[in-house]
């Protein structure tokens, strides 16, 4: 798995309601021992990668299949 | 706007938070499962879920829970027919093949990301979703279905447990004195 720092480039031109930098939540339950710090380290070191291409590729695909079964419930062309 | 276009946009909007969501996502599923490719696995067949049941998906509550929700239901089922494949009812097996004992043996400390996927797991989501995604007890607890009362414990037993496993031999030290001596490696690490 990569170590890249996330670079937040928004690959859709969109305005989307959710922005596509994870931002940090402040957690609700901070333990200050040394487990509390191992976890949050273990867990924001994933949190900072970038999103694989994978997943995007396969949201993309996922929103194609939606659009073409839209398509072909809807006659084209025809509104209400 | 036509059917098309709403779709279309609905879509797009729909994608653009399950992107956002992504990156939790994975670090909860790593957590969880401990390696990572298993952990993508788990995040793409979540995501492929989450898309084909968004009916059930009431718009205003927290999308990042509901995608908890389905990978950790996705994660046990396929557990428990790991289990029934290969009953190991204490989870001594699957310690093992995660961190041998004797690997570890001549270090003081065991590696925490062993040490985690050595508690229940019961234990460990308790632990993630409060302490590492930084959930409340409340939404933890709605995630996992059970009471918060129950949530909280399951977070302090998970914590006296990883504190257990990460001391050193036990037979040379007190439980107890992990705590002194974490805070001293801490205080000289400052």
């Amino acid at each position: 798995m990569s170590r890249d720092e996330f670079c937040g480039d928004r690959r859709d031109g969109g305005a989307p309601r959710a922005a596509t930098k994870p931002v940090p939540k402040k957690r609700q339950v901070e333990f200050q021992d040394p487990i509390g710090k191992e976890l949050r380290n273990l867990y924001d070191d994933v949190v900072a990668q970038p999103v694989p291409d994978r997943f995007l590729n396969l949201l993309n695909q996922l929103e194609t299949n939606m659009l073409s079964s839209l398509a072909t419930v809807r006659a084209p062309g025809k509104s209400e | 706007m036509t059917q098309k276009e709403a779709g279309q946009s609905e879509g797009q909007t729909l994608k653009a938070e399950l992107i956002a969501a992504i990156p939790s996502l994975r670090a909860f599923a790593v957590s969880i499962c401990g390696n990572s490719d298993r952990a993508d696995d788990l995040v793409q067949e979540t995501l492929v879920k989450a898309w084909g049941s968004l009916a059930s998906f009431s718009e205003g509550t927290n999308l990042t829970a509901w995608l908890f929700t389905i990978l950790r239901n996705i994660y046990y089922s396929e557990y428990r027919k790991r289990r029934r494949e290969a009953p190991d009812p204490d989870g001594a097996i699957a310690a093992r093949l995660v961190a041998p004992e004797s690997q570890n043996a001549h270090m003081d400390f065991l590696d925490f990301r062993d040490a985690l996927q050595k508690l229940p797991l019961d234990q460990r989501e308790a632990l993630i979703l409060v302490a590492a995604s930084g959930l409340s007890y409340e939404e933890a607890a709605e995630i996992c279905g059970c009471a918060p009362g129950t949530m909280k414990s399951r977070v302090n037993r998970a914590r006296n447990r990883l504190s257990e496993l990460m001391s050193a031999p036990p037979s040379t030290r007190e439980t107890r004195e992990w705590g002194a001596a974490m805070r001293l490696t801490e205080a000289s690490r400052d």
